[in-house]
């Protein structure tokens, strides 16, 4: 724990350098996404640093990110999309992060990722019905 | 001996990949109206797109990670979707014209419209990418696009005066009566020509998608010292021929047809059999190159799953894109908008896009964090700062010389 | 709280002084090791500059070097704003007190 006149003790991660913006990768070596915001807890304690908790991944929080008339558009679509749906969407919770490098490795399946629903809806309804979708890839 | 076989496939794949319905287009209308006294801007060209993509594909190697991935990682959300909304626009219009060309070439052979082509020529585009392996689809169409060397040797056919054409590379002057805008406008064309966006989103994914690791990275020089500068060779042979058949007469270059005449004259039959093979294999590799690229940045922004690497159900967005940017490109082109115009303006918007992604390959590359010894060494950081500001300056010149000059009239 | 709601925001001192725009966030891993053996994050100070174009290249936080020219353009150490010296935060403005910033750094 530091103190107000200690350099902080273990590894240092630039927010907005290094989570932002990057590459989820789920425990199968998958694409699942890219992070578009970082939800903290702060504790009653005001001296406590926030924690981060969860990472945010989807169009309701790259809406957050984009900002202006078109992010508030973006969030709109997503609210609507998200209307049957009652948990907080496109969560991925602190506790599913392997490692952070180039780009942030997860230990969950991106199947099991809510934030991946929209993928998982296109391959349903569209991909999966033309002849060829399960081809074996090189 | 395998390795080597392969370091020669590749370069062969790049040099006959390099020309495409921009190259064709622009190469043939500038020599038919300049000669060959905008030479150097094919030149100064080709040694970008040799700068911009071998970092690209050096990256791509070393991080496994591609263009617009790295552009949204580096830019922003916001200022990496203004970017992706200018690059994806592009590299549309770009997919227009290249199945607009295929359909053309087909229709030089076959006297049918080439409008009733254009729908079947998409089918087959998108058909390609659903099945066709992409080492397969690269190797096949990069090679057949070596019938394009035949335009070299038309040229040798047609006994030009050498001292004449080299005298007017050399030696460029505006013509007299001549604007000089206008003439910046070609080169600005010619430029964007060579130096296409989607050129180097397809180089810097396909070495992803080949899994091109540290030790390909040999592979990767090959490919950018030695097959594009031969490509290059190819657009200027196309110049050469408009030079030596249309520039003395005054005739302006508007239809592909055309661009196939000073090979026919030279060559006859076969000499035209072989070119239209070649416009074939350009613009239909061309039309899977960009198809794909749409779905490549538009996936790399979002972070989807992306390409030929994994099944077609495991990246469904990704083959959504793609599947709707091939049937947007059928739609605008049986409404016969003219390819050649959709031409031009593709490929002078990507002369003035081409900072946007150069800029983030640029400061990766320099990143050790992310490439370890392979950064960029100083002299290879001298000439691609020097690119960076001149593709800013040119960039900043083309909407208002195209707006000045008409789009070039 | 989420992170898009930092950044952006303008910081002040107590004093009135701007010092501008936060851009980045500082996190160490020294929190609570959590299911994946992986110690959880916490948010040590702001990074706060006047530009608000190229943050995210690497060049102000050091790990980009070159070229020359953009290095020349984009490097600018970033002031870094200790969460304990921060006194009220709200969603336009964050006030901090210089006395806890100074003795931090």
């Amino acid at each position: 724990m530091n103190g107000p006149g200690g350099e902080p003790a273990g590894r240092q991660v630039w927010a907005v350098l290094e989570l932002l913006d990057r590459q989820l990768v789920d425990r199968d070596g998958r694409l699942a996404g890219k992070i578009d915001d970082v939800d903290f807890v702060v504790d009653d304690d005001p001296d406590a640093p926030p924690r981060v908790d969860a990472l945010l991944s989807g169009l309701g929080a790259l809406a957050n990110q984009i900002g202006g008339d078109f992010g508030r558009w973006l969030a709109s679509i997503e609210r609507r999309l998200a209307a049957r749906r009652d948990r907080a969407p496109s969560r991925i919770a602190w506790s599913d992060v392997k490692s952070i490098g180039s780009s942030v490795e997860l230990a969950a399946d991106r199947d099991d990722l809510d934030s991946n629903r929209g993928e998982r809806w296109v391959r349903d309804v569209i991909i999966d019905k033309v002849p060829g979708a399960g081809h074996e890839a090189e | 001996m395998k390795k080597v076989f392969g370091v020669t496939l590749g370069i062969l794949t790049a040099m006959g990949g390099f020309v495409d319905i921009g190259d064709l287009v622009a190469n043939s209308a500038t020599g038919a109206r300049y000669g060959m006294s905008l030479a150097w801007a094919v030149v100064l060209g080709v040694v970008g797109i040799i700068v911009f993509a071998e970092m690209a594909g050096r990256v791509a190697s070393v991080t496994q990670r591609a263009v617009f991935d790295l552009v949204r990682e580096r830019l922003g959300a916001r200022a990496g979707l203004v970017n992706l909304g200018a690059s994806f626009f592009i590299t549309m219009l770009t997919l227009i014209a290249e199945v607009a060309g295929v359909a053309l070439s087909f229709q030089l052979v076959s006297d049918v419209n080439y409008l009733l082509f254009i729908p079947l020529v998409g089918f087959a585009v998108w058909l390609v990418i659903w099945r066709v392996k992409f080492t397969t689809l690269e190797t096949v169409f990069g090679l057949m696009g070596l019938a394009m060397i035949v335009t070299i040797v038309a040229v040798v056919q047609l006994h030009p005066s050498w001292s004449s054409l080299w005298h007017h590379a050399s030696h460029p002057t505006v013509p007299p009566g001549e604007g000089h805008p206008t003439y910046f406008y070609f080169a600005i064309a010619l430029f964007g020509a060579a130096m296409t966006p989607y050129e180097v989103f397809f180089f810097s994914s396909g070495a992803v998608e080949e899994k091109w690791t540290r030790s390909d990275l040999v592979l990767n020089k090959a490919n950018v010292y030695l097959g594009f500068p031969l490509g290059g060779l190819l657009s200027l042979s196309l110049m050469a021929g408009a030079a030596v058949v249309f520039h003395p007469l005054g005739v302006g270059v508007d239809f592909l047809s055309q661009v196939a005449l000073p090979t026919s004259l030279a060559l006859g039959k076969v000499g035209l059999a072989f070119v239209i093979v070649g416009f074939v294999a350009c613009t239909f590799g061309a039309a899977l190159e960009t198809a794909l690229s749409c779905g490549y940045t538009m996936s790399q922004y979002f972070g989807w799953q992306w390409g030929k690497l994994v099944r077609p159900r495991e990246a469904a967005r990704f083959h959504l894109v793609v599947v709707s940017s091939i049937v947007v490109a059928v739609v605008v082109g049986v409404t016969a908008i003219d390819p050649i115009k959709v031409t031009e303006y593709s490929i002078v918007l990507s002369a003035a896009a081409l900072p946007l992604t150069y800029f983030p390959i640029l400061v990766v590359a320099n990143d050790a964090n992310y490439m370890g010894d392979d950064v960029n060494g100083p002299v290879r950081n001298a000439i691609a700062t020097f690119y960076m500001v001149l593709l800013t300056v040119v960039a900043a010149a083309t909407i208002p010389l195209m707006i000045a000059t008409k789009a070039g009239s | 709280m989420k992170l898009s709601e930092l950044l952006g925001v303008t910081v002040v001192t107590t004093d009135g002084e701007e010092l501008g725009r936060v851009h980045d966030a500082l996190l160490v891993q020294d929190g609570p090791v959590g299911a994946q053996g992986f110690a959880g994050l916490r948010l040590h100070a702001l990074a706060v500059g006047t530009r608000s174009f190229g943050t995210k290249l690497g060049y102000t936080q050091g790990t980009v070097k070159g070229p020359w020219l953009l290095r020349a353009m984009f490097h600018r150490p970033p002031t870094l704003v200790p969460w304990q010296a921060i006194v009220q935060r709200s969603a336009s403005r964050i006030v901090v007190d210089r006395r806890r910033m100074d003795e931090s750094t």
